[in-house]
């Protein structure tokens, strides 16, 4: 195996738990080592591609080194949506004045009714759009939940919810009353409150490092 | 040649070497074998790890120093903590070695 090889196998598997910055420093320092290995068998009358192949040998089973490196740098937890800045509120409002926008270019919003009617068709339109990306987000490497930015997404996906449920149990209430016909849109609505809240239970559910998933677990054996 | 198979053991031996003066990784392993007269050596992707163990502790400190025409290399020098965790450390191994000493001297060897 060659020096570069060694490397590469080295940095494909530290980038499944470390950053980039720090994949990149230690393939710097190991290059660095190889290669000043490498040119003194050169010097002891070594071939180059022996050197490397020695070189590499001596330094050990690349995998066995990845693990011993990737222990000394711990992932640093991932960040806590309830902790970022007020961006996914604007973001939300933004979100929710775009869709205003569109759907009141459709919809005559008139009467107190249909108003009711109208925004909860507009929030529970909305809501899969908020939900979506932080569904994604959570599917993604632990690595990547300390960038705020996926901590954003996943609080607007809190709201999303938050508002999904508000509007579905509005069409509830419009029903139980009576002031609402049994018409196949609010059956749609529903299903939409049903899908938004059954895409952030499941974020909910994978966006940790495996201990919620214990914790279900642990709870199921016992009953 | 003896390899150093022990995580403390190299931590110590690497921090002495360190007390010599500022030393990349590559420099280390060799220190350590002119060192112990090439009767110790150290498996060297196994000391890369202890380095970055012992500078996540505060011990050593790091830098990327320009090396020239050749890439930068990433130079480790012992802290001030480092140095206090050497006396320690030589302290203790001083100890060990003399109680293994008396052990093995047929002198205080009791008969009954």
């Amino acid at each position: 195996m060659t020096i570069q090889e060694y490397t590469q196998k080295l940095a494909a598997i530290l980038s499944l738990t470390l950053s980039r910055s720090d994949v990149t420093a230690v393939i710097a320092e190991t290059t660095g080592h190889l290669t000043d290995r490498a040119e003194e068998l050169r010097a002891a009358s070594h071939s180059t591609v022996d050197a490397e192949r020695l070189a590499v040998e001596e330094f050990g089973e690349v995998s066995e080194i990845a693990v011993a490196i990737a222990t000394e740098f711990p992932p640093r937890p991932p960040i806590d949506p309830a902790d970022v800045w007020w961006v996914p509120e604007v973001l939300m409002a933004m979100l929710l004045a775009l869709a205003t926008y569109v759907f009141s270019n459709s919809v005559a919003i008139v009467g107190t009714r249909q108003a009711v009617h109208s925004v909860i068709a507009l929030y529970l339109g909305a809501m899969p759009m908020m939900v979506v990306p932080g569904f994604f987000a959570s599917l993604s490497r632990i690595k990547y939940r300390r960038f705020v930015v996926i901590a954003m997404v996943r609080r607007l996906a809190l709201y999303g919810v938050i508002l999904a449920g508000i509007g579905a149990t509005a069409i509830v209430c419009l029903m139980w009353t009576g002031n609402e016909t049994y018409e196949t849109m609010d059956y749609v609505y529903l299903g939409f409150a049903a899908l938004t809240c059954m895409g952030y239970c499941t974020m909910a559910f994978l966006s940790c490092d495996g201990k919620a998933q214990d914790a279900f677990f642990q709870r199921f054996r016992r009953s | 040649m003896n390899s150093v198979a022990f995580r403390e053991d190299l931590e110590t031996l690497i921090l002495s070497c360190l007390s010599t003066g500022p030393a990349h990784g590559y420099e280390l392993s060799k220190r350590i074998r002119t060192l112990s007269e090439d009767v110790l050596s150290v498996a060297e992707g196994k000391l890369y790890p202890a380095l970055h163990g012992l500078e996540q502790a505060g011990d050593i400190s790091a830098e990327w120093v320009p090396q020239g025409t050749k890439p930068p290399r990433k130079v480790y020098e012992l802290t001030a903590q480092g140095r206090m965790t050497l006396t320690r450390k030589q302290a203790e191994w001083r100890t060990f070695a003399s109680s293994i000493e008396a052990v093995l001297q047929p002198k205080n060897l009791v008969t009954r």
